[in-house]
């Protein structure tokens, strides 16, 4: 397919994105019938527009200029991560948000863009050499701390996204994978296991991760999720139950159905057609974010293109993770699906992302 | 504008975000493989499971159909009762709020049905109660209330026996045949009619089905599939209420049993067990069920049916029929009494002391003279004895339509040779043709006795429900019959069973008054033995004499003399049919014809 749209409004981009984020007021139509947590359409339609707006701004700024300050930006995030972690609200045993008035704010999702601008700001920066001494040190500096932080509050999942986002941008920055450097990695993942499963985990994360391994030992207990939400995607069948029709969805049996479970609802309401739907809108999308690098690099623009290929990176570890735990294939976390979960910071973050990789290729033509 | 930038260091760069398409694509097609695998390949497993969670099934109960009586009075019925039922999490549910409350003893059996789905932990609870549960529904999903009809039975102990109860159907019945088409939680006849005909009176159950959300809040319960409960069918007896309720009064606190019989049809007009306990005052009582299960006065035994006992003097009517079939002795025979007699080297004593004198066949029927009956054996052996018992059913289950009935004794040469080893004495022989030793019946096998005697031979089948065909004694001429009946007519009419007389019909009977232990180990008197040597008190008769209708046979346990204790319950129930039952007396009529 031609993914090269040479001029003007990049149309697969923002495409990909509106459907998405069409496909999703569907679903949470659906979704919001049967919850009462508060949470309502009109309230994701003026998020919508917050987010086209953020989108908007976004795409008249200078990606570069953004990247020259996105160190302040990154301690500005560091710190809200570190406040939420002591002094957040506490919701489900964790502190990920920072009440302010009756706006929610997750420094979890800052964190995340904020990481993408300053990596790609520091390992731009290196020029001639892929990762030189001083951004390796900025590097290791700034997603460990981060890294910890979000940790800490505990939000394991989302340290772990801000972790693969760190490890995604040195690939790209094309440093050389040598044979030690990958054994000294696969080895300390290794030995690091069980020291994580003993130590580093609360009871209820082994639990999740036992009950994955074996949804039904425990079917009215921590695998009732998992079983819930297979359920609902078996049941869609080949073209689903209908809008609205679902029983999982509808009568509260699938859980989270408007935010981490968005994606079951579209399994079971539009069926195994409306899964491929969705899926080759995120594969054509994530091609066009590393079209979008490419041409960066080709242009010889390297903030850019690991500013894009960070977004990619960003995107597409949540989103892939989340539709791989609908299908009940790696344990349940807490990740929105970009473009589609019920909920305010994923949403604008997303937006900015996309507004800024629409920015970044149409200052590759600009030149 | 910018420095120089390496080439080789952009083309790298650009290898790794090409790279970077290798894995999302794989992803993807891994991601669609999968949901290929749950919504195509397992689809329609989730469905299924998907239907498991919303889809609820209330049954409606189907009440028990009535039974009633020969002339429509209701024995049994349906009375509305709701009951807690609980699967195994709603048992422990129940635990920990502390409302299980459940005897240690019964735990086990409670257990066991419930793990085979929910199982009833209390019947007939108040409405309160029920709303309670009702309104806990979300906080207790195992535990549940439905409306269950209870049974009811007007009559009370008076029919106890012959309708049984109902009661839960046990993890052990659920493998039987009989209980095929019940499921765990299912009330079913655990005894008596109501055990017997329990798939005529069972109904069935209604369904409904709705849909309920993860609350377990029915959204829907209508338009989907639904089922009308059906009462079973109703089930007339061939029994006459009024005569159960005569008969429970007439015996008292004795315990005992009686069995009146249609001569013609052989079907039972009344049977009845004492004690007996009304199965309301039991029901889902384990605790009361118990004791009276260990209880020495045995509430629960069917006497009419499976109480075994000596005859006593009342199996003189078979030995009679033997000696005039056998021409051993005729009409005019006579047999002198001098109060004793020495049969074999052993001496056996008259109830009359001083003796009856010489006395006819028909008058030792009449006076119940003992030694004419010595004299006798002394020419009969005990095999052919026993061959006419035989051929008057006794010592056999008669095939009434009631559950566990007893077949008693009739003792031979051979049977004694097989329990004892031992040979046959002559003094034995005398011993059972007063229907003492080793011989023993059931008061139901009197009854037909008496029927068959009343008829001239005719052996019916007792049913409550229908007719049977019957069978025939033979060898035994008419007048043979004649010189028995007239005895038994005597009886009533100036002899030992005076007592069974009453004004509305001509009454013939035969008393007996079994003794229990060797008349040489116990006082002489009656009323000076202890409660369990004393004599059970036999009246077997039928009337009126001309045209037999009706024939009876009375049983009271350790009562005393048959004359003193069952001749008047007798005449009580005779009274009873022809006085107070006259519209449900239909001659030669069956429950079928009305």
């Amino acid at each position: 397919m031609d993914l090269r749209a040479r001029e003007g409004v990049d149309r697969v981009l923002f495409g990909c994105v509106g459907l998405l984020a069409l496909i999703a007021l569907l679903l949470l139509e659906s979704a919001l019938r049967g919850v009462d947590s508060g949470a309502t359409l009109s309230a994701h339609l003026i998020r919508l527009g917050l987010a086209v707006g953020v989108g908007v701004v976004a795409y008249q700024m200078d990606h570069r200029r953004l990247a020259r300050i996105s160190p302040a930006l990154f301690l500005v995030a560091l710190g809200l991560s570190a406040i939420a972690t002591t002094s957040g609200a506490l919701r489900a045993g964790t502190r990920r948000w920072l009440e302010i008035g009756t706006l929610t704010v997750q420094p979890g999702e800052l964190a995340k863009i904020s990481l993408v601008l300053l990596l790609a700001h520091l390992i731009a920066r290196s020029r001639h050499e892929p990762l030189s001494r001083r951004a390796t040190v900025g590097w290791i500096a700034a997603s460990g701390a981060l890294v910890l932080a979000v940790a800490a509050q505990p939000d394991l999942g989302s340290a772990a996204i801000l972790f693969g986002i760190a490890v995604g941008m040195v690939f790209f920055s094309g440093v050389s994978i040598s044979r030690k450097w990958m054994a000294a990695a696969s080895g300390s993942v290794v030995l690091a296991l069980p020291l994580i499963w003993v130590f580093g985990l609360r009871d209820y994360q082994r639990t999740r991760i036992l009950s994955f391994l074996n949804p039904e030992s425990d079917p009215l207990g921590a695998g009732y999720q998992t079983l819930q939400a297979s359920i609902a995607v078996g049941s869609g069948g080949l073209f689903g139950t209908g809008w609205l029709q679902g029983p999982q969805t509808s009568l509260q049996f699938l859980p989270a159905p408007h935010t981490d479970f968005v994606f079951a609802v579209l399994a079971e309401e539009f069926g195994f057609l409306g899964v491929v739907v969705v899926l080759a809108l995120f594969l054509i999308l994530g091609l066009r974010l590393l079209q979008i690098a490419v041409e960066a690099v080709e242009n010889k623009d390297p903030t850019g293109a690991f500013m894009v290929g960070g977004f990619f990176l960003m995107l597409h570890l949540q989103a892939l993770y989340n539709i791989a735990m609908v299908a009940g294939i790696v344990p349940i976390k807490g990740f929105p699906l970009p473009f589609m979960s019920y909920g305010g910071n994923s949403l604008l973050v997303a937006a900015a992302a996309i507004g800024l990789a629409a920015s970044v290729r149409r200052r590759n033509f600009l030149t | 504008m910018r420095t120089v930038i390496h080439a080789e260091y952009l083309s790298r760069i650009r290898r790794r975000l090409t790279l970077a398409r290798y894995p999302l694509w794989a992803f993807v097609i891994l991601l669609t493989v999968r949901f290929w695998q749950l919504q195509i390949v397992r689809g329609e497993d989730f469905a299924s499971l998907a239907r498991d969670n919303y889809l609820q099934t209330e049954r409606h109960r189907a009440p028990r159909g009535l039974v009633v009586d020969r002339g429509g009075q209701v024995l049994a019925r349906s009375e509305p009762s709701f009951t807690l039922l609980a699967d195994t999490a709603g048992l422990r549910q129940l635990e920990d709020l502390g409302l299980l409350a459940v005897e240690d003893e019964d735990r086990p059996g409670l257990e066991a049905r419930a793990a085979r789905g929910p199982a009833v932990v209390r019947s007939g609870i108040g409405f309160a109660e029920a709303a309670f549960f009702e309104s806990r529904r979300r906080e207790l999903p195992g535990v549940r209330v439905e409306f269950v009809p209870a049974r009811d039975y007007p009559l009370g102990q008076a029919t106890a026996h012959l309708l049984g109860y109902v009661g839960e159907v046990t993890a052990a019945q659920l493998l039987l045949e009989e209980f095929v088409t019940a499921a765990s939680g299912d009330l079913v006849g655990q005894d008596g009619i109501e055990r017997v005909y329990n798939r005529t009176l069972v109904g069935s159950d209604g369904y409904l089905d709705r849909v309920v959300d993860s609350r377990q809040r029915v959204l829907v319960s209508g338009g989907l599939r639904r089922t009308e409960p059906v009462r079973g069918e109703t089930l007339q007896l061939s029994v006459i209420g009024a005569l159960q309720e005569t008969a429970h009064r007439a015996f008292g606190d004795e315990r005992g049993a009686f069995v009146a019989l249609d001569v013609r049809s052989g079907e039972v007009l009344g049977l009845g067990s004492y004690p007996a306990e009304n199965p309301e005052d039991f029901r889902g009582d384990a605790g009361r069920f118990r004791e009276m299960l260990a209880d020495s006065a045995t509430p629960l035994l069917n006497r009419a049916v499976q109480g075994r006992y000596p005859p006593g003097s009342s199996f003189k009517l078979v030995t009679a029929a033997a000696g005039l079939a056998e021409g051993v002795v005729g009409p005019e025979t006579r047999y002198t009494c001098t109060g004793r007699a020495r049969v074999a080297g052993r001496t056996f004593r008259c109830h009359r002391a001083q003796g009856h004198g010489a006395v006819t066949l028909r008058e030792a029927i009449s006076k119940s003279c003992n030694v004419f009956f010595y004299r006798l054996s002394e020419a009969l052996d005990v095999d052919v004895i026993a061959s006419y018992a035989r051929a008057f059913g006794l010592g056999g289950p008669t095939g009434v339509d009631l559950r566990n009935e007893s077949g008693g004794l009739i003792p031979t040469r051979e049977w004694k040779r097989r329990v004892t080893g031992e040979r046959w004495y002559a003094s034995e022989t005398a011993s059972v043709s007063v229907g003492q030793g080793a011989v023993s019946v059931t008061p139901i096998q009197m009854a037909r006795l008496a029927a068959a005697v009343a008829s001239g031979g005719n052996i019916p089948t007792p049913r409550l429900v229908g007719t049977e065909p019957r069978g025939v004694v033979g060898g035994i001429l008419p007048e043979h019959f004649e010189v028995i009946r007239d005895g038994m007519r005597d009886a009533v009419v100036s002899g030992t069973a005076w007592r069974a007389r009453i004004p509305s019909a001509e009454v013939a009977g035969k008393t007996g008054t079994a003794q229990v232990a060797s008349a040489n180990l116990v006082a002489a008197d009656n009323e000076d033995r202890p409660y369990e040597l004393r004599t059970h008190a036999w009246f077997v008769g039928f009337a009126p004499f001309d045209e037999p209708e009706i024939a009876v046979a009375v049983v009271v346990e350790h009562g005393g003399a048959g004359g003193a204790a069952a001749a008047p319950i007798g005449g009580e129930i005779l009274r009873t049919f022809f006085e107070d039952s006259v519209e449900t007396r239909v001659v030669g009529g069956g429950a079928e014809d009305q």
